[in-house]
């Protein structure tokens, strides 16, 4: 072994380029994790993701405050450890926390106590990258104070590099593929970390050598967390023939096309149907059904149009004909064909996923039109008026148990239906439905929103533009830009006639003989509809027990398919029993009882073993408060500011990289530059204030940020960040001035603060998410506000220098 | 010596475990969770005590084959839960000699409990592994007579329409035309509606003149799964 110190280099020398490939394994694996888990669980691991990253960082930051004396004087080998650590863990994590069937399922979390043991094991498992990064990255910051600048800089413009490589990646490669790949970023970073150590010879090399044979190893083994057995995917694959066809990787949603002999699905429509339902091919996004497609220029084309001849959504041709049509995200189960039949010259087909936009166009009839764009885009531009317009289903058939409650649905708001009548012609129609549910939700929603959006876009009487019928297993709303006369009514009745649905609504009140074909003894969707109808939506609440809210949903608050008054959970449990009860609302509900088992997680790995070197000193509460602030602000207006300024990009993904990319370096380049500012509470005081009224005024900006901006997604990419990279900058700058002053009066309070503020850090994105759904992002906006508030309030009590 | 000792404290109970008396467990099923929600019907309580679930559900949960819960069988399907086969079959009306339409076999339960009743079953099932277990399962049990067929129930079992009650055991986004075609005169097809694991309801359709009307009979809250 050869062991000489090398004295003419400078030891930080190749560090910074070490932390930068490590970064961008960070934020690359972060990426990949989202998708990942997405695909065989939720999307709501994408929030867990952020926490689990911040607990694993939160944890290194514990670690090198206790470690911090030992381990400087080898600080090189050290982080190059940890570095290929975090590059094996990157390759192993995953198939960890899938290993021997382990990996924990979400819909059975509330039924099997064994499945939180299996969520906080694969926790565990997940956060190790984050942690072995975190070791890395802060033990060479640490190493390095006296260049934290560059390194800083190092540190950001890794983050940002592995963010576009996780990009392309994600648009590259299975995410199965994707952990192997993305572990070469650290372990590349360990290769120059260690090029900054003094030990030289075979010993060297062996951190990296082992992690490649566990990296090796990885992609040897087989499996890894497959998609749960309740998701699309894996019931689609059970049934006879059942096979993928197209496996297409996005960074949008892993796109999957499923082809089996018996998949016949159809539109809801009526029983005197008596033909054959054509067989589909399913399409997928992130193993969740996102649709159907069926070749309008193949065998099965007549099938699929006669399935039209009695879908309920077709009333829209019985009040005339429909010559301009548009679908949303929807359009490739034969519809759009169907319509062309009916004389529709000008079919249009707006599919947000690239992927699924390509299959459309394959199979809608010769001389459509699909645009590949986000169906709010579209619809705030200016164009030619259509005859038709149709939204998806709200809801998914057999609904999914909540499981979307807190995901952003911009084309089911109050704004979303008012932009859509406004692209109407004069005798325009929209067609939109809704499965019917043993307690409706999603239909009375529906109309308060439809008729929210008919009032924003200045309708008199909204009643008179609505109608809504309904067959056995779903309900219709037909909105027309002009009221609905008479000879409307008239159509509509004999269109359910002759089909066999039920009118609900028709001239602006309940119909008769509205149970007619359909007896539903003991739905209250009557005087639900009744209630929305008079605009009591207390009273339409209460006809169904109150546990739901039933309000229109809006752009400030998109959440059309949160519906549970989390203060009614203990009613519907005490009648259902607590093992069922989660399933009313599932999604909110992981997220609700989420906040809480990552604060506990956070205090137990973060803050608890720093209770080994005390914490004394007057000034302790305000720090703690100060740094908590800061915590909850900034992740706060982060997550707002991403639903924000989805419409205005044009995407949720958009945003986020929009957001993310300025927030790290804007406030990174804060960070850099606070040094040439005095550390006093003075100063503290001045940049929170300063922080909190920019969140009120970033709040009511983005609030009128303009729709449907004709500028290119670059342009309005680079506006939106030249409107965050003022406030991020200041942000930036709160939490190195904090430190800078307790370093030279309380240094013992230092790490105490960094813990406090991960705690605060890990448990914001789930309070974030609440605060919206309950709330709006108003209020989000303004809980940063607050939090940054709170901060200053802090500075008081902090020790003067 | 002391490990030894723990080792055989540890599995006492296995060794010393009586054979369970399932007749007994059955009936209390029967007694606490389904007469007591409100299945009246003789002739159905009469079945859920005579069929024997253990037999139908995989081997490792034969221990909890009469809570009224529903069981994993494998490929994602899962065997009703007691309550959930006897009020569908209660709501179907079956008597002795209707011919039955069972369009998903699944475990070969519901279809061994209409067979109990006195009508004459057949049964569909769309994943090959299942049929074929389940018909073997239903042979060893003593339910020969249950035809049996691995197949789309799409298309219904045209050879023996029409039928006096058709029962369909998984939730569907459309009734396929075929059973509606042969749905007897006067006859009845029982569906659920709903998500897998929540809220479900159970829609009668019935034919009378060759018109066909559908009724909302019951929502049906589902208890999830224990084990996955």
């Amino acid at each position: 072994m050869n062991n000489r110190t090398d004295e003419s280099r400078d030891p930080a020398r190749g560090a910074g380029a070490g932390i930068a490939f490590v970064s961008a394994g960070v934020t690359a694996w972060q990426l990949a994790l989202m998708q990942w888990l997405g695909w065989v669980q939720w999307y709501h691991f994408a929030y867990l993701v952020i926490a689990l990253a911040l607990l694993g960082f939160g944890a290194a930051g514990t670690v090198l405050t206790l470690a911090r004396a030992r381990w400087l004087a080898r600080w090189p080998r050290i982080a190059a450890i940890a570095a290929a650590l975090a590059a094996a863990t990157m390759a192993l994590a995953l198939r960890a926390a899938g290993a021997g069937g382990l990996a924990p399922d979400l819909y059975l979390l509330f039924a099997d106590p064994w499945q939180i043991a299996r969520l906080a094991a694969a926790s565990l498992a997940l956060a190790c990258p984050f942690f072995f990064s975190g070791l890395a990255i802060g033990l060479v910051l640490t190493a390095g104070a006296a260049r934290a600048g560059r390194l800083y800089a190092w540190n950001l413009a890794g983050s940002g590099a592995g963010g576009v490589a996780g990009w392309m990646l994600l648009g590259a490669f299975a995410p199965t593929q994707i952990p192997a790949l993305v572990s070469m970023l650290p372990l590349a970073g360990a290769v120059l970390l260690l090029r900054c150590d003094a030990l030289r010879g075979g010993a060297r090399a062996a951190p990296v050598a082992g992690a490649a044979v566990l990296i090796a190893i990885a992609t040897l083994l087989p499996g890894g967390p497959r998609p749960s057995q309740f998701k699309d995917i894996s019931r689609l694959l059970d049934l006879p023939g059942a096979r993928i066809t197209a496996d297409i990787p996005d960074p949008r949603g892993r796109l999957q096309i499923i082809d089996t002999p018996v998949f016949r699905p159809a539109p809801p429509g009526s029983l005197r149907f008596a033909a054959e339902y054509p067989v589909q091919r399913a399409v997928l996004l992130d193993g969740n059904l996102r649709g159907s497609l069926v070749d309008a220029r193949g065998p099965a084309a007549d099938d699929s149009r006669a399935v039209f001849d009695h879908a309920l959504e077709t009333v829209a041709w019985a009040l005339g004909p429909r010559e301009n049509v548009l679908f949303l995200e929807s359009g490739g189960d034969g519809f759009a064909a169907w319509a062309a039949e009916r004389g529709a010259n000008r079919l249009v087909c707006v599919e947000s996923h690239p992927g699924i936009a390509k299959e459309l166009a394959r199979v809608l009839p010769v001389g459509a039109i699909v645009e590949n764009a986000e169906p709010r885009d579209v619809l705030a531009r200016d164009g030619v008026a259509f005859d038709f317009i149709r939204f998806p289903m709200a809801g998914a058939f057999g609904g999914t148990v909540g499981m979307q409650a807190v995901g952003e649905q911009f084309l089911f708001t109050a704004e979303a239906f008012a932009a859509a009548l406004d692209r109407l012609a004069a005798d325009g129609v929209i067609a939109v439905s809704a499965w019917t549910e043993q307690a409706e939700k999603n239909a009375p929603r529906l109309l308060a929103t439809v008729m929210e959006g008919l009032r924003r876009a200045g309708a008199g009487d909204p009643r008179a533009h609505i109608a809504m019928i309904r067959s056995w297993n779903a309900t219709t709303l037909v909105v027309k830009r002009a009221p609905l006369t008479e000879t409307d009514s008239a159509a509509i009745r004999g269109f359910c006639l002759r089909l066999e649905f039920d009118p609900l609504v028709l001239g602006g009140e309940v119909a008769e003989g509205a149970e007619r074909f359909h007896e539903v003894p003991g739905s209250a969707l009557t005087e639900q509809v009744r209630a929305v109808l008079d605009g009591d939506i207390a009273a339409a609440e209460a006809a169904a027990g109150g546990a739901f809210r039933l309000g229109p949903a809006t752009d400030d608050r998109p959440y059309f398919s949160q519906f549970l008054k989390i203060g009614h959970l203990s009613r519907i449990a005490r009648e259902g029993g607590w093992r069922s009860a989660p399933f009313v609302e599932m999604g909110y509900l992981v997220v609700a009882l989420s906040a809480p088992v990552l604060l506990i997680a956070a205090l137990a790995l973060v803050v608890a073993p720093l209770s080994r070197v005390g914490w004394a000193g007057g000034s302790r509460w305000a720090t703690a408060m100060f740094a908590t602030g800061l915590g909850l602000g900034f992740m706060f207006l982060e997550i707002g500011l991403i639903a924000r300024l989805t419409l205005l990009l044009g995407g949720a993904l958009t945003s986020a990289a929009t957001v993310l990319t300025t927030l790290l370096v804007a406030a990174g380049a804060g960070s850099a530059l606070s040094q040439r500012f005095p550390a006093t509470p003075r100063t503290l005081a001045r940049i929170t204030l300063g922080v909190a009224a920019v969140c009120v005024a970033l709040g009511v900006a983005t609030a009128h940020a303009p729709e449907g901006w004709s500028a290119p997604v670059a342009a309005r990419m680079l506006v939106a960040g030249l409107a965050i990279a003022p406030a991020a900058f200041v942000m930036g700058m709160a939490f190195p001035t904090l430190l800078r002053l307790l370093e030279a009066t309380e240094p013992s309070h230092v790490p105490w603060a960094w813990a406090v503020n991960g705690c605060a850090s890990v448990v914001a994105p789930s309070l974030a998410i609440l605060i919206a759904v309950n709330a709006g992002h108003s209020a989000v906006f303004a809980a940063a506000a607050a939090a940054y508030a709170i901060a200053a309030v802090a500075t008081v009590a902090l020790r003067p220098r | 010596m002391a490990v030894a000792f723990a080792l055989l404290a540890a599995m006492s109970p296995l060794l010393l475990a009586a054979p369970r008396d399932e007749a007994r467990i059955r009936d209390a099923m029967v007694r606490d969770t389904i007469e007591r929600r409100g299945v009246r019907d003789p002739a159905v309580l009469k079945a859920m005590r005579t069929v024997p679930r253990h037999m139908l559900v995989p081997e490792r949960h034969r221990r909890d084959a009469y809570d009224d819960s529903p069981l994993p069988i494998g490929h994602g399907q899962t065997i009703s839960q007691p309550y959930i086969v006897a009020l569908m079959s209660e709501i179907v009306g079956v008597a002795p000699g209707d011919k039955v339409l069972e369009i998903g076999t699944g475990s070969g339960y519901q279809a061994a409990v209409l067979a109990e009743m006195g009508a004459k079953v057949f049964t569909i099932e769309i994943v090959p592994e299942l049929a074929r277990r389940a018909a073997a399962d239903l042979r060893e049990i003593g339910y020969a007579d249950i035809a049996t067929r691995e197949g789309d129930g799409y298309f219904g079992w045209p050879e023996e329409a029409p039928f006096d009650a058709i029962v369909v055991t998984a939730a569907a986004d459309r009734i396929p035309p075929p059973l509606i075609e042969q749905l007897a005169d006067g006859g009845r097809m029982i569906i659920p509606v709903g998500p897998p694991m929540g809220d479900q309801f159970l829609v009668l359709v019935t034919k009378k003149d060759g018109k066909v009307r559908t009724k909302t009979v019951l929502p049906v809250r589902f208890v999830p799964l224990t084990r996955g």
